[in-house]
């Protein structure tokens, strides 16, 4: 049976001028490189990484907001990575975002009816009606209640509200996949709760699948069945929740999890240190991580470690685990 | 040191009097650290305002006594805080301090300029000094010839607090969200050095942040705020062990775990309410889940549980953290 | 009823004393424009009662020919509506669209028509309308055209400055995502987003218009069909010695109009545009 999604070797690369007189030079900067990941129905996949890793480009790639420069993505088996133009727009009820910063997701000149019920109005032939009703549905869902909200303004309502409104336009149009972009990033810790609830009946009522994006690996651990670590546009490790937060393989996933404090007086923070470096010097051909690393050996800044299970749920990229793993 | 009696300070807006601090007391010893720990809106930044006297054209403060090392600071001349507290005694370091470089001048440059406007030292002497400095957040001192765009957030973050924390030579250090832009990695650094350097001198450290697994790691007490007030105040373990406030002990549930055994998250239901009008009796009663009448008629005492912790409910003696119960949507 | 009472009364606040009082004019003014040339007499009657001084029978006088001098310039208001509110809307309709469509769309489509609204920035208007007189003829329909065509870059200017910003916002990317076609996002979102500044720019821009036209009509290339009050001044220039109120009453319904039209379109930019800033977090 196919995955729901589908990515293989993905790739976006920008181009970066190096120079301001020649319109033509430029390096090319791989935002994602080379990724590849299924997610099946009914699963949160969570996408950890600190800013500029490339999980939002990733997130923006699966949604197809950009097109990727390489590599394919199946939907259900279809390749959409080349759709465009009207076929793109029609897809669009499939696949859905919800974007970090919900002071601005609503348009402030509309009602939360006709926000949330635009994706009806672009897709479907149905009358006000029908519209109506479609929206309450979707509303109630949420845990929001229609009669008081549908004639309201978005200056109205608080940040916990609104970005309940903009995954209740999310879901309107059924999608099988939603890609949720740091989506309580910008919320107080105490409404928090109230959107990862959600997000995580929505998975359980209504089958329907998350790419999680944050950079606060806590709330990944909360709501998420799988884990993806992101460094530098490429996955470093990849597995269960259980299996990657119990048994952290690869040593960016150990001090991005010892660098996040515990609500205890009492804890202890970690003992390690990243080597500062004063420009992220990639070595071409080097593993990415390797002028960071405190574990590093000789073979990391000869050969790039690709992803390689160490058992059926839980796959790394480093020399360290597959060498030991290797060891007679 | 700093001491703070009853900190009142309103901002007048279009449709009435915002009382975004009210009656707000604490203190601050050497080589200690408070923690401010509220959400949006609840006052935290306003307080860190009225302390550095840098209110707005609409900002007034009410009432109040803020003594730094005895000396009373709010009856003074605007003109004499300026010239011998603030950026003397008191410094402070917030979110967008390291957007606050200019870009046109090299590190070096602004650290030595900002040091012999508020010290009477040679160049050369400011310039050792800020060599110092920024060794001790472990920052080369090449960094100095550099620009600041050329530095990246936390290296910025951390030359700030370099200036704030040792080349000033303060006797407090009013920190607000200082960490709040920066990525999870870098955080941790910036704040290992910020306790490492608590640790190191005399400062007293007002901490202020929305993340309360920082103020819990970092700070020797604790003050919640919530509506412009303080709501629970007290020794930091004392707190987390025996807090009594039900904002206190939402707080505490709503924030997910690493290491725990993993549980339902809480929502606390509701928001904030408003500050022109707030709510009469106790101004969380709206949304607590133990509210009775007497909590929305009565404003509620400050009731002492221990030496080192009070809190600001009717019922404090009888809450129990495992009685108190939120929804979860 | 209520809420549209406070709306006014906010208004009235915003709009400060001077811009009240050019708002009141300017709708006294309209009113006198449309309605009244029902009621006062034919501004195109000829009689012998030649540059007569004003009196209770002719308020303003008559003319060389004897025609009513206040029937005339109320007559003129009406073209300086047309021209003002002509040229102002399809300079906006022109602005808004092209500019919204460069700004949202970026790329080639913006590269294209950035060049577009450059090479129109820089003509100039009154060669551009002498041109336009001596190829077709003096036609006020032409020249409401003309200055539509030449004025347009202005307001697309800024409504592509708007859209650049506004397609950043989360509600534009959402809209994208919802799978909403380019047409939908820029009338339904960017546009109604970022008009403010457009409105405010049109409400200049009418008082312009307006002065433009009266400069080619005095200079004797506007429509002779049509009553104008640029025209009217030109007429009254050999009688400057002995019956200047000819030229001074339709030059002073100038004034007051584009003074007017001038206090309230500044005043719209600053309630319009600092409350831009505002809203872009």
């Amino acid at each position: 049976m196919n995955a729901l999604i589908q990515a293989d070797s993905l790739q976006r690369f920008y181009k970066q001028r190096t120079s301001s007189l020649n319109p033509f030079s430029g390096d090319l900067i791989p935002a994602v490189d080379a990724v590849s990941l299924t997610i099946e129905k009914a699963e949160i996949l969570g996408l950890v990484g600190e800013s500029g890793c490339g999980k939002t480009t990733l997130g923006k790639l699966l949604t197809r907001i950009e097109r990727p420069t390489a590599g394919s993505v199946l939907f259900q088996g279809k390749n959409i990575e080349r759709l465009g133009g009207r076929k793109l727009r029609k897809f669009r009820r499939h696949i859905q975002m919800i974007f970090q910063n919900p002071y601005d997701s609503l348009d402030p000149r509309y009602t939360i009816e006709a926000t949330v019920s635009e994706p009806l109005k672009i897709h479907y032939r149905l009358t006000r009606r029908e519209r109506r009703d479609k929206t309450c549905e979707a509303l109630s869902m949420c845990g929001l209640d229609p009669d008081v909200l549908i004639h309201k303004y978005p200056h109205g309502l608080s940040g916990g509200e609104r970005q309940r409104i903009s995954i209740v336009r999310a879901i309107i149009t059924s999608p099988e996949f939603i890609v949720a972009d740091e989506p309580v990033s910008m919320l107080d810790v105490s409404v928090r709760a109230t959107i990862l609830n959600l997000l995580a009946d929505l998975r359980d009522e209504h089958s329907i699948s998350f790419l999680y994006i944050t950079h606060d690996i806590a709330t990944a651990r909360y709501i998420c069945d799988r884990l993806a670590i992101m460094y530098l546009g490429e996955f470093v490790e990849l597995g269960t929740v259980e299996e990657v937060l119990t048994k952290p393989a690869h040593p960016y996933t150990k001090i991005l999890m010892s660098a996040v404090p515990e609500p205890d007086p009492d804890f202890e923070g970690s003992s390690y240190d990243l080597r500062e470096i004063a420009e992220e010097d990639v070595i071409p051909g080097a593993c990415r991580f390797y002028p960071r690393c405190p574990e590093r050996i000789e073979v990391c800044k000869e050969l790039r470690p690709h992803l390689t299970s160490i058992t059926p749920e839980h796959t790394v990229a480093c020399h360290l685990r597959t060498s030991l793993r290797n060891k007679p | 040191m700093i001491e703070v009696k009853d900190l009142t300070m309103h901002y007048k807006a279009t449709l009435g009097w915002v009382k975004a601090v009210n009656d707000v007391t604490f203190s601050v010893d050497k080589h200690e650290s408070l923690g401010i720990v509220g959400e949006s809106g609840a006052g935290k930044s306003s307080v860190a305002i009225a302390l550095l006297r840098i209110l707005p054209q609409n900002g007034v403060i009410r009432q109040g006594k803020v003594l730094v090392d005895g000396l009373e600071v709010l009856s003074l001349p605007g003109s004499t805080f300026r010239k011998e507290i603030r950026w003397k005694k008191i410094s402070m370091i917030f979110q967008a301090s390291m957007d606050a470089l200019d870009p046109v001048y090299t590190v070096g440059h602004q650290l030595i300029s900002i040091l012999r406007l508020h010290r009477n030292v040679s160049k050369k002497e400011a310039r050792k000094k800020a060599e110092a400095a920024v060794g001790r957040v472990d920052l080369r001192s090449s960094i100095l010839n550099s620009y600041p765009h050329e530095l990246s957030g936390g290296m910025k973050q951390r030359v700030m607090i370099a200036l704030s924390f040792l080349l000033i030579q303060p006797s407090v250090v009013l920190a607000d969200e200082p960490t709040s832009a920066l990525d999870v990695l870098v955080e941790d650094r910036v704040l290992k050095q910020m306790k490492k350097l608590q640790g190191e001198s005399d400062l007293s450290v007002v901490h202020i942040s929305h993340n309360v697994s920082t103020i819990l790691t970092m700070c020797d007490k604790m003050a919640v705020m919530y509506a412009g007030e303080f709501v629970e105040y007290g020794e930091i373990r004392t707190v987390f062990r025996c807090c009594a406030h039900p904002y206190t002990i939402g707080l505490l549930k709503a924030v997910p775990s690493l290491r725990a055994p993993t549980e339902m998250l809480v929502t606390i239901p509701g928001t904030p309410p408003s500050l022109i009008q707030p709510p009469v009796g106790c101004t969380f009663a709206p949304r607590c889940p133990l509210a009775a009448p007497i909590c929305r008629e009565t404003t509620p005492p400050i009731v002492k549980l221990a030496d080192d912790h009070w809190v600001r409910c009717h019922f404090a003696r009888d809450i129990r953290k495992e009685d108190v119960h939120f929804g979860t949507l | 009823m209520n809420k549209v009472g406070r709306l006014f009364r906010n208004l009235a606040n915003q709009l400060g004393v001077v811009s009240l009082v050019s708002v009141i004019i300017l709708i006294l003014m309209t009113l006198a424009g449309i309605f009244a040339p029902f009621f006062v007499k034919d501004p195109f009657a000829i009689s012998g009662n030649t540059y007569l001084p004003p009196t209770y029978e002719h308020p303003a006088g008559t003319d060389s020919l004897g025609r009513d001098v206040l029937s005339r310039i109320l007559v003129g208001t009406r073209t300086a509506l047309y021209v003002g509110l002509g040229a102002a809307t399809l300079s906006s309709l022109l602005g808004t669209v092209i500019g919204g469509l460069a700004g949202f769309r970026g790329g080639w489509v913006d590269e294209l028509l950035s060049r577009l609204i450059e090479i129109f920035l820089v003509m100039p208007i009154f060669f551009l309308l002498i041109l336009v007189v001596s190829l077709f003829g003096a036609n006020i329909m032409f020249t409401v055209i003309a200055i539509g065509a030449v004025t347009w870059p202005r307001n697309a200017r800024i409504m592509r400055a708007q859209a650049l910003s506004l397609k950043e916002t989360t509600f534009c990317k959402a809209a994208v995502v919802s799978g909403a076609s380019t047409s939908r996002i820029l009338f339904f979102h960017i546009i109604p987003n970022g008009i403010a500044p457009v409105i405010a720019s049109s409400a200049l821009l009418i008082g312009s218009a307006v002065l433009i036209e009266a400069g080619l009509s005095f200079l004797g290339l506007g429509d002779p069909n049509i009553i104008s009050w640029g025209g009217m001044i030109r007429d009254g220039r050999k009688a400057l010695t002995f019956a200047p109120w000819l030229s001074l009453f339709p030059g002073l319904a100038l004034v007051v109009f584009a003074a007017a039209m001038s206090f309230l379109g500044d005043r719209l930019s600053h309630i319009l545009n600092p409350e831009l800033s505002k809203k872009t977090m």
